[in-house]
């Protein structure tokens, strides 16, 4: 009987159930979802950032100088399981993220060998080293001859089992040793395949080594990061010295097995070195940085020698730092992030709470009638909540399955569920916490003033409670190095939100009365009715004013936002390129320059040479900075709107015989003193400056930028710089020129510009699900806004119903109902519109205040809040569409609910 | 002279209603220095079995009462008590109980009376379900009794007005409840159903036993009833008691007599009518006479001097109201403003 009464009560008025249900559904779904996201975010923004960290960078090396050799022939196997223990025990995210171990054994110093058509003339000479590497077949393709096979020189070895024999053979003709060299290697010497070479003997001088080039090779994949940690072995290492020449040092590859004759020889000390690399597939960014740094705090022991002690290796990665950025980075995205969503979910607790109101009062008489009828608190209450519980577990629980099933994640938590339980449990409480009904007749006139008087007080704690947060925050800030999200910072917007919308319903019936008085002079009744209903019932809902704050002001939020965060990313790129064209790389040369500067679209080039640790002597005690000499008058045209740029006005104009200086703070000089720079001479410099930083010239702390031609005059060196910035004409397209110098420079060097770095800025994970979750929160809050606005008119309608029935009566036409649906909503979006852009454009303010934006950036300043006003109107009116299409959609069917309700002094 | 009925409970079957006291029942509404006094010290006393009906005007305090009666409002100051509950006292657990299992009430509209998505007799078990005794055939009896029981299977919006208040008496005397308190239950009603719903309330005071309190505007209600209770500014003013008399000839006679209320201190308030009739205002000269007491206007500022015929008593007394009889149970004559002049 119970159950029955209660299926058919829950049947009786299934909308505000229906709604209610949904409403669990979605919110349910969106709980679930976005922690989810933000899990799974961060972990591609980790990913990202580690892709986009270079390999040699991102991997683990470590390396052992002297001697790393053992004749044992399982050496290497024992290494190998040693490097996979290592690796093994350094921690499961580590084991998971780490590549196969590699190491390679190579000559330190180059041997100098004689080649058999003898050295090339463009050379001054011609270095070689050696180098074994067990696991170099997979990553080379061998184009002509063979992989070099086991020296004979070792089963030579095996035969004469002592020095006196080995004596006779060094004496004779001793069997040439393979070695494998990359083709342009080989080709740079002038060596084909099967010449012999010979290297000079380590021990007692005279006989020579021969080496026999068994192949030649290419490597298998040019982009393999194999070739990243090992340079100069595709390609030789060409040092350009203006005294002496060209000199080549290359690479080979001996047998890995060729230890007894590198061991006899005594050719030169072979030293080790290692690479972990770290592939871009983490799950537990915490857990690997914590692996990393535990795995790098300590050394490692390598078991190689079968009769020596363990080597103990320490291993060093860049990642820590990379990730510890990627970290802070995901942080004030998440921080931000999570301000915006708390709006939203906010509101959808707000508006359940109003869905369950709109539920009691549609069974109203029911409630009291059956309350009157001895129907105890418990047993009504119970009711409903039972009621509840049924509408909202299995939504809720169907939402997060959904959510769950759409959105996966690889460290789920049982947290992540608490969000979705309180929505499931949500509607069950507000139903069960909702005032019963009771048939006794209420006296609005003897309780209307207590009731106010309530009101005051909880707007006065939610105005402290605003403001209380906002000081918190502004004090401490966000908090930092954790994943969890800060409380205050969480509330805070929701609580401000709070806060307008406390004002906002004050301040609400002040405009509201002008236009009343403006309109009872009028003929309409609609206006005049529908202002006065507005004043005097006080309709204004705190729930649909706060959706529609909370909507209008993300939606304010976000697109400042945006545009700050771009603006900021630009700025940030180009302090970091410090021109809009930054070409880096090979020796430019006068010509070269010439040529850039005539190319189309560039205006200006200046050219940086970078001379690194140079002597300054200050009253004779000598320090070492480095030095850039700038073509200051160029780079003073280049850099008028880069920030943080150098003031080299001064540079160019001598101070008699002492050349202007600008010196970094990082590195204090006493200006007092004589103060010069040593070359082969001493320049005499006068301190015309300090700066904190130089864009795009200079990097690190100790530094000093003089000007290049006074520099050249001064030392009487050419000084060829290595570093160009180009300034771009305001018409021409920055990435078009970039493409054109590189063609000019024929593709040597870097060329870059910062609108790509920019572009590669928003490109990243975190980025992108800033820009979705805004997307995301704005639809959402539109959404509740457009609900909470529907269910205020369904709640008004049987008010609305029995006015129009009266004055149906009095024989006013139907079309009245839309103007006074219209009043009801038109004035609250009017108000929640200036206030919500209010809030949305002061939020920004609050949250450039309190969040580090900087890893977002990439700027060294905290970027400026930009206001966009175009895009700002253009955004809101958006909005405003939106809600205004579906407020007129949601009046008709608002108006077929006065139309229901007829009777005049039927139940309230 | 024959009464067929008497005021008092069948001597033959011990009563199954509940006895209504009213003492001085004071409920004051009052907010921020608004203070309204819907009822000024009420007194009401309804024997257990009794069917009487209240009459008053709009603001009377009718309203008032029957929601305190009811249990869902508490009086501010006085003694009241139903079926031995007291009413000022009770809370929570008692209130609840005395809803289920005390009183059954039926409103004027019917909507509010019954759940328009249940069935007639779903209505009927949910007092008993929710007092968690649920008896089918005890409710199939019950629409049986107010002859309704073709409605057993109809929601409320398939019958007709009076079927509704039929079914609305049978809920509220589900819970067998000592008292039932109607309001207005007839009030949107045309006259023949009013007649038949107000019957059907004789026959279930009649047949269960049930003190019937009903508080209604509409004076032929009271032509139903062996007793009227009027209420005006909240405190019980006058009375009619009816009944039958068979006269001398064999002829059956409808008698009613009216009364006004003497409370415990020997308060009583003359009807508006008497008071229009003499003029009375301010105060009025009284008499003690061996069986009445006689009410003057207090003529001392007249124009003329004091009237010819009785004597009037020497002033001084008449700042209190008193009667003739020892105690207020005593036959009442007419006011005694009738016999001046």
């Amino acid at each position: 009987m119970r159950l029955a009464l209660l299926r058919r009560q829950a049947a009786s008025s299934p909308g505000a159930s229906i709604a209610l249900a949904l409403i669990v559904l979605v919110a349910a779904g969106l709980f679930t979802a976005w922690p989810r996201l933000q899990q799974t975010t961060f972990n591609d923004e980790i990913n990202y950032q580690i892709e986009q960290t270079p390999a040699p960078v991102r991997a683990l090396t470590g390396g052992y100088s002297g001697w790393f050799l053992d004749q044992d022939p399982d050496a290497w196997s024992r290494l190998d399981a040693s490097l996979a223990d290592a690796v093994a025990t350094g921690g499961p995210a580590l084991a998971a993220s780490a590549g196969t171990p590699r190491y390679s054994v190579t000559s330190d110093e180059p041997l100098l060998p004689t080649l058999p058509n003898g050295l090339p003339p463009d050379l001054a000479d011609a270095g070689l080293r050696l180098r074994l590497d067990p696991g170099i077949a997979e990553h080379i393709r061998v184009v002509e001859g063979d992989l070099p096979a086991p020296s004979p020189v070792d089963d030579l070895l095996d035969e004469v089992q002592t020095p006196e024999g080995w004596e006779v053979y060094l004496d004779g003709v001793v069997p040439a040793t393979d070695i494998i060299l990359s083709v342009e290697t080989a080709e740079r010497l002038g060596l084909a395949v099967g010449d012999v070479l010979s290297l000079p003997q380590g021990f007692s001088g005279g006989t020579e080594i021969p080496l026999r080039l068994s192949g030649i090779f290419e490597p298998a994949d040019p982009a393999d990061p194999q070739w990243e940690f090992q340079l100069n072995t595709v390609r030789p290492l060409i040092i350009d010295d203006p005294n002496t020449g060209l000199h080549l040092t290359g690479t080979g590859y001996v047998n890995p097995d060729t230890v007894g004759w590198l061991t006899t020889t005594g050719l030169a000390v072979m030293s080790a070195e290692f690479w972990i690399p770290i592939e871009p597939t983490t799950t537990d960014t915490p857990a690997l940085i914590a692996d990393l740094r535990s795995f790098t705090g300590t050394p490692q022991n390598l078991d190689y020698s079968s009769h020596g002690p363990p080597v103990e290796i320490r291993f060093s990665s860049g990642l820590t730092d990379v990730l510890s950025g990627a970290t802070a980075r995901w942080q004030g995205t998440a921080a931000v992030l999570t301000m915006v969503a708390a709006g939203p979910a906010g509101v959808t607790f707000a508006i359940l709470a109003l869905g369950a109101r709109l539920a009691v009062s549609r069974r109203r008489t029911t409630l009291a009638l059956v309350s009157a009828r001895g129907g105890s608190g418990t047993q009504v209450r119970g009711m409903l909540a039972v009621e509840g519980l049924v509408l909202g577990l299995p939504a809720a629980a169907l939402g997060a399955a959904v959510a769950t099933i759409a959105v996966p994640s690889t460290q789920p938590t049982w947290t992540d569920y608490l969000l979705p339980a309180a929505a499931g449990l949500a509607p069950a409480v507000f139903l069960a916490a909702a005032p019963v009904p009771s048939l006794r007749a209420s006296r609005p006139d003897l309780s209307a003033r207590s009731t106010s008087r309530w009101r005051w007080v909880v707007e006065v704690v939610v105005l402290a409670l605003a403001a209380a947060a906002v000081y918190l925050m502004l004090q401490r800030g966000v908090g930092d190095a954790t994943a969890e999200a800060d409380p205050v910072a969480t509330a805070t917007p929701l609580l401000l939100a709070l806060a307008a919308c406390v004002i906002a319903l004050r301040l609400y019936p002040v405009p509201l009365r002008m236009v009343h008085a403006l309109t009872r002079s009028r003929r309409r009744l609609g206006g005049f009715l529908g202002s006065a209903r507005a004043i005097r019932e006080g309709s204004a809902g705190v729930v649909p004013m706060l959706a529609l704050i909370v909507g209008i002001s993300i939606a304010v939020f976000s697109t400042t936002m945006i545009t700050t965060l771009r603006s900021g990313t630009d700025s940030g790129a180009l302090a970091d390129a410090g021109a809009d064209i930054r070409m880096s790389g090979p020796v430019y040369s006068e010509e070269l320059i010439a040529q850039i500067a005539a190319t189309d679209g560039v205006t200006d080039v200046a050219a940086v040479t970078a001379i690194p640790n140079t002597p300054l002597s200050e009253d004779g005690t000598i320090r070492r900075l480095d030095l850039y000499a700038v073509d200051s008058p160029a780079l003073a045209r280049i850099q008028t709107d880069v920030p943080g740029a150098l003031d080299v006005s001064e540079l160019a104009t001598p101070d008699g015989d002492a050349m202007p200086v600008v010196v970094s703070t990082g590195h204090e000089v006493d200006t007092e003193v004589p103060l010069g720079l040593v070359f082969s001479d001493a320049v005499p410099v006068t301190v015309v400056g300090q700066a904190e930083a130089a864009s795009g010239v200079a990097e690190g702390r100790s530094w000093a930028v003089v000007d290049l031609g006074l520099l050249r005059e001064a030392t009487d060196q050419r000084l060829a710089p290595r570093l160009l910035l180009v300034d771009v004409a305001d018409d021409a397209d920055p990435a078009l020129v970039a493409e054109t110098l590189h063609d000019v420079v024929s593709g040597e060097g870097q060329v870059t510009s910062p609108a790509q770095n920019a572009a590669d800025v928003f490109a990243s994970p975190s980025a992108g699900s800033m820009i979705r979750g805004f997307v995301i929160a704005l639809v959402v809050s539109v959404l509740l806004s457009i609900v909470a606005l529907v269910m205020t008119l369904v709640l008004a309608a049987p008010a609305r119903g029995r006015l129009m029935a009266v004055l149906r009566t009095l024989g006013v036409g139907p079309g009245l109902t839309r103007s006074l649906v219209a009043w009801e909503t038109a004035p609250l979006t009017v108000v929640a519109l200036v206030v919500g852009t209010a809030l949305g454009l002061a939020l920004p303010q609050l949250v450039g205040a309190t969040v580090d934006l900087r890893p977002f950036t990439g700027d060294d300043a905290q970027p400026t809040i930009i206001y966009e006003p175009l895009l700002l109107v253009g955004v809101i009116a958006g909005v405003v569409a939106i809600l205004a299409g579906c407020v007129v959609l949601a009046s008709g069917i608002a108006r077929r609910l006065s139309m229901s309700v007829l009777r005049i002094g039927d139940a309230q | 002279m024959t009464t067929t009925d008497t005021p008092a409970p069948r001597a033959d079957a011990p009563p199954r209603g509940g006895e209504i006291i009213c003492e001085d029942v004071v409920r004051i509404f009052s907010a921020d220095g608004i203070e309204v006094q819907a009822l000024q010290g009420l007194n009401l006393h309804v024997a257990a079995g009794d069917l009487v009906a209240i009459v008053g005007a709009s603001g009377s305090g009718k309203s008032t009462l029957l929601t305190i009666l009811s249990g869902l409002d508490t009086p501010t100051a006085g003694k009241a008590s139903v079926a031995g509950t007291d009413l000022l006292t009770m809370r929570g657990r008692a209130r609840v109980n005395y809803q289920r299992h005390t009183v059954g009430f039926v409103w004027q509209q019917t909507s509010r009376n019954l759940l328009p998505y249940l069935t007639a007799l779903e209505n009927v078990c949910l007092p008993m379900s929710l007092a968690g005794n649920a008896s089918v055939p005890h409710a199939e009896q019950l629409l049986r009794l107010l002859g309704v029981e073709h409605c057993r299977d109809r929601t409320p919006t398939e019958m007709s007005g009076g079927e509704q208040q039929r079914v609305a008496i049978a809920v509220a005397v589900a819970n067998s409840p000592q008292v039932l308190l109607a309001d207005e239950p007839t009030g949107e009603l045309d006259e023949a159903t009013s007649v038949e719903v107000l019957e059907m309330m004789r026959a279930v005071n009649a047949e269960l036993g049930v003190t019937v309190l009903i508080v209604t505007h509409d004076p032929t209600v009271s032509e139903h009833v062996r007793r009227t209770v009027q209420i005006r500014d909240g405190r019980t003013s006058t009375e009619v008691l009816r009944r039958r008399e068979t006269d001398e000839h064999g002829q059956e006679q409808h008698i009613a007599e009216e009364f006004a209320v003497l409370d415990r201190v020997g308060r009583m308030q003359l009807p508006h009518d008497f008071v229009d009739a003499l003029e009375l205002k301010d105060r009025v000269r009284l008499a003690l006479e061996p069986d009445h007491v006689g009410v003057w206007r207090d003529a001392t500022n007249d124009p003329k001097p004091a009237p010819e015929g009785d004597a009037p008593p020497s002033g001084g007394s008449n700042d209190q109201a008193g009667t003739s009889g020892a105690d207020g149970t005593g036959p009442t004559e007419p006011p005694a403003g009738e016999e001046t002049r």
